[in-house]
């Protein structure tokens, strides 16, 4: 009986993989978005409910706390490790008599819980990787353009968000969004042992709805192409040229 | 149809050497240098089909006088191209342009003809094959490395 747990970039395919995972393995619990928002904790370890539950909804790690100051980031920054903490613990507790399956996102991940996979000889860790293109301009479209539908939200009432050809200029809070968020990925990404790699673009997940060829047309979307380009490129050069 | 600035710098380590220089996209000749007598910056325009395209760097007039051997066999003075500084629709290319170059040539005419890697020198008469997809920028997108080699 075995762990599972998927590790990826963002919009890589991580919900199918760890779907098809929990699928092949029955006697496994699926902790789906664990370490982001979904999961409400019960003071029974066992029982780890599958409920949305506002109050366990964690602050998004950075948008939202551009527009504060020093120590307002600084506290919540502060509750949102205390958070994974507690998360972290519950899960060590329902590890000790269940298996279960998940994926830990780059958001989430710190060296904690990175320790406790790498240190269970009952874990195994996936990684699946797709193109970084396809991730960037994913990713953007699904925050800030499209509404994210993996939230439950009042349909009638959530905002409606303008898509229209050629109308998104990406803007540079996301580049550096992009370039956090890229730089942790490997980090981490550096350190797993990983049970299994896998290329989003050859995998056939199991669910249809998970596998989107790269699109390569959703570049004609951005007004900036240039500068995506030339951005996504530095950042592979520059961060393989640091760290490898 | 989509236009593609291309630009690259052409230099040589001799120029007294009347090495020529060609670019053909397609088979269709686009510069032709007959001597490359100084430092070339090259810029081309091209209109490109969307699909594959063959973008080929021939060198060509090097004889066995542009290269100087010692006693043991050594080369100790040699002309040779180089092609350095690529850009693609202004971007640089760095690495992704010399992945994607195949260089053919047959040591001029001394030994049977092969496809090695290209690392920017071009020593022997021959040509550098260089593929890449129209609409450029996702061709670039999806070519850029991402991956670790030891992941592959």
């Amino acid at each position: 009986m075995y762990n599972h747990v998927v590790y990826s970039l963002a919009k890589s395919g991580s919900n199918g993989l760890t779907l098809d995972i929990a699928n092949e393995n029955p006697q496994c619990t699926m902790l789906h978005s664990y370490f982001s928002k979904r999961w409400h904790i019960n003071d029974d370890w066992n029982r780890l409910t599958v409920n949305y539950h506002k109050k366990d909804d964690y602050q998004p790690p950075t948008n939202n706390m551009l527009n504060l100051d020093y120590n307002e980031n600084i506290k919540l920054t502060k509750i949102r490790d205390q958070q994974t903490a507690i998360k972290l613990d519950s899960l060590k507790q329902f590890s000790k008599n269940n298996n279960f399956v998940l994926f830990c996102s780059v958001s989430y991940i710190d060296l904690h819980i990175l320790h406790f996979f790498q240190n269970d000889p009952r874990t195994k860790i996936y990684l699946i990787e797709r193109n970084i293109g396809d991730v960037f301009i994913s990713l953007y479209i699904n925050t800030y353009i499209q509404w994210n539908i993996t939230r439950p939200v009042d349909s009638v009432q959530r905002p409606k968000k303008v898509f229209e050809k050629n109308s998104i200029t990406i803007e540079k809070f996301f580049f550096d969004d992009f370039t956090t968020r890229y730089k942790k990925y490997i980090k981490f990404r550096d350190r797993i042992n990983f049970a299994k790699v896998i290329q989003y673009e050859d995998y056939k997940f199991k669910n249809s709805d998970y596998l989107h060829e790269w699109n390569n047309r959703k570049l004609d979307y951005i007004q900036n192409k240039k500068e995506v380009v030339e951005f996504l490129m530095q950042l592979v050069k520059a961060i393989n040229v640091i760290d490898f | 149809m989509e236009q593609i600035d291309i630009s690259f710098d052409l230099t040589s380590t001799d120029y007294s050497a009347e090495l020529g220089f060609s670019v053909t996209l397609d088979e269709k000749t686009i510069i032709d240098i007959l001597h490359v007598d100084k430092e070339t910056p090259v810029t081309l325009k091209i209109e490109a089909d969307d699909g594959d395209h063959e973008l080929k760097f021939t060198m060509k007039n090097k004889t066995a006088n542009h290269t100087t051997v010692d006693e043991n066999g050594q080369v100790v003075k040699d002309a040779y191209l180089n092609i350095s500084n690529f850009y693609l629709k202004n971007i640089k290319l760095g690495d992704i342009f010399l992945e994607h170059c195949k260089y053919h040539h047959d040591f001029n005419g001394s030994q049977d003809p092969v496809v090695v890697p290209f690392y920017g020198d071009i020593g022997c008469n021959g040509t550098i094959v260089f593929l890449f997809r129209s609409p450029a920028y996702y061709w670039i997108l999806e070519t850029i490395p991402y991956r670790k080699s030891n992941y592959v």
